[in-house]
């Protein structure tokens, strides 16, 4: 279980600092997302799970709402004479409603970037781009990225004629790819045979690009098909173009059965999983129009908790972040003291702590596993424990600062 | 190798079944072991408690599992659901005792192992109601004066028989389904389409 709180916070930095790192030459500008906003920014489908708060004047406000909300908002309130194509990323956390969570809500951490302004495949294939950079900068390498388009099974869907919340029920089975009740639903619709046929293998059709594409034509039924292919074969090709050395390290699949059931994408959607773990680390899409506007736009989140599941991984034994621990009897508490000054001065990381239980117990406590040297003082003893070839011996304080001034190998711990 | 979770008891007993009719080996089998592997190392069962298998698939412990999709349909998972696999089929109904008019009922009251479905059901009746949650004999309910009505799964009927109930509605079919993790499902397609292609030929 990662404990973000402590373990696993630097990891968490690498990752907010590499997002900063490599968005911003891309011209992604950060955003900061308000703590609290008004509930009428809630976005559709979304207020259920938003934490909310009653302010003073009788308002309903939302507390640390998703700030891809925030900022498509913020986004969407610019002319476009003004703003042009924009870009923002973002570093935060957010609260929702999960009843399994203590109290009820829950607070995960988040980050993305979002693109304004620019319809084209060029833009997702940026977003994709500077995904699989800055999750390689991470150590995320090996990942297989699924690109898909919402208007392949829409526009099939369109052609259906359903009624009576079918539509929805659709959505929901091809989404869970349920062939066993899509099959029973199918039987119920009379559908033509190819309209059946099509239906029912929309959840079959994903895997490598050119195959996927060719028995996708096979079953397109109309122009908001076909486009949908258009988009995501010309998306592909520039991401090859882009990414040439992505065939090594990365598995480039095509999905034609994303069904966004929450009516949140409008175009191109991708996933990014990592094969370590085979969980998602990043996933977005185009959701043009938002809020009722004519704005472009595109964008993707990190799933944080993933990442971090993979860089654990990748770092195998957690690194060493204390160089010396000094544990002291009560009557060495000032040469201790003096110790830890001088090393500290030399640029060690020292913890130092009163040797209130022996020893023995320490070390059965997770107190050194992270240290590479232990100082055992007593008044007149300075005992070395390395922990890095397990050897002991007896010196003095003196001796020993002149031995870490000596040794080079030392001077450079981290 | 495909680890798969199984639920316990009949429905592992007759999916071993199907898989041994496709020349899988379970050499482990009689043991009480709850990880038992194929002689050929390709599957990997894992014998867990109905509730529990769609959770050991999302989680990714297994790849795929085999439940009904009673428990599928009372919880909300992250899963794929592949096959109808046929075995343990039965009905999840609506019973109670002789005689009673469900849509005479202002507010009805049901006892069920399903309290999601039988909220559910009520909502898509339009009937006001209370579900009391009861984890076995469920029969008992309308009979002790719990509820009026049961929503439970129906096989032969003849256990509402002897305690004098009767099935009013067939709300859904059950059988137990092939469920798949969503990631699996795509890095290991292969396999899991191989063996799905080769249930599918099994007559259950």
């Amino acid at each position: 279980m990662l404990d973000v709180k402590v373990n696993a916070f630097s990891e968490v930095t690498d990752i907010f600092n590499a997002l900063e790192q490599f968005a911003e030459p891309y011209g992604y500008e950060r955003f900061y997302p308000e703590t609290l906003s008004p509930f009428s920014e809630a976005g559709a489908g979304l207020s259920e799970k938003r934490v909310k708060l009653v302010a003073p004047t009788g308002e309903i406000l939302l507390a640390k709402h998703d700030p891809t909300v925030l900022v498509t908002r913020h986004a969407s309130q610019i002319p476009f004479e003004n703003s042009g194509f924009t870009r923002y990323f973002y570093t935060t956390t957010v609260l929702s409603m999960e009843k399994q969570s203590l109290y009820g809500i829950e607070e995960t951490l988040q980050g993305g970037y979002e693109c304004y302004g620019d319809g084209s495949i060029g833009s997702d294939a940026e977003i994709v781009h500077l995904g699989r950079t800055l999750l390689e900068s991470l150590g995320v390498r090996s990942l297989k990225i699924d690109i898909g388009e919402v208007n392949y099974l829409h526009g099939l869907i369109d052609m259906l004629s359903l009624e009576n919340g079918n539509r929805e029920k659709i959505l929901r089975l091809v989404e869970n790819r349920n062939i066993p009740e899509l099959n029973a639903l199918c039987r119920t619709l009379e559908l033509s045979p190819e309209l059946e046929a099509a239906l029912l293998e929309i959840p079959l059709l994903f895997g490598d690009p050119e195959t996927v594409l060719k028995r996708g034509r096979q079953y397109a039924q109309n122009a908001r098909m076909q486009q949908a292919l258009d988009r995501i074969e010309g998306l592909v090709e520039l991401i090859n173009r882009m990414m040439p050395d992505a065939e090594k390290q990365c598995q480039i699949s095509v999905d034609l059965s994303f069904s966004n059931q929450q009516a949140y994408y409008t175009g191109t959607v991708y996933k990014f999983y990592a094969h370590e773990t085979g969980k998602s680390v990043l996933s977005g899409g185009r959701y043009d129009n938002p809020f009722g506007t004519s704005l472009y736009a595109c964008g993707a989140a990190l799933h944080i908790k993933n990442i971090l599941e993979v860089m654990q991984m990748n770092a195998g034994k957690p690194k060493s972040k204390t160089d010396f621990s000094i544990v002291y009897t009560e009557s060495a508490v000032y040469e201790a003291f003096d110790l830890a000054d001088a090393l500290r001065n030399r640029g060690y990381v020292v913890k130092c702590n009163a040797l209130s239980k022996d020893l023995f117990t320490l070390y059965k406590s997770n107190f050194f596993s992270s240290t590479r040297m232990i100082l055992e003082m007593d008044r007149d003893t300075l005992k070395v424990i390395d922990q890095r070839d397990n050897t002991t011996y007896k010196t003095s304080p003196e001796k020993l600062l002149n031995t870490l001034a000596r040794d080079a190998e030392l001077s450079s711990i981290h | 190798m495909l680890i798969i979770a199984v639920s316990k008891g009949r429905v592992s007993k007759k999916f071993i079944e199907m898989l041994e009719a496709l020349d899988y080996t379970f050499p482990d089998l009689n043991s009480r072991q709850l990880v038992v592997r194929d002689s050929t190392d390709q599957i990997a069962l894992i014998l867990v408690k109905a509730d529990d298998v769609p959770t050991y698939v999302e989680r990714s412990v297994a790849q795929l599992g085999v439940v009904g999709n009673d428990v599928l349909l009372e919880g909300d998972y992250s899963v794929y659901e592949l096959l109808d696999l046929g075995i343990g089929k039965c009905r999840m109904c609506l019973a109670g005792p002789k005689g009673l008019e469900f849509d005479r009922f202002d507010f009805v009251s049901i006892a069920s192992k399903y309290p999601q479905q039988s909220r559910n059901y009520l909502k898509e009746t339009g009937k006001l109601g209370s579900v009391t949650k009861l984890n076995g004999s469920v029969e008992l309910a309308p009979i002790v004066g719990i509820s009026d009505f049961i929503i439970d799964l129906v096989e032969t009927g003849k256990t509402l028989e002897e305690n004098d109930l009767v099935v009013y509605e067939t709300i859904t079919q059950i059988s137990s389904r092939l469920i798949a993790n969503r990631v699996a499902f795509k890095t290991q397609n292969d396999e899991i389409k191989r063996l799905i292609d080769r249930l599918k030929e099994e007559p259950v």
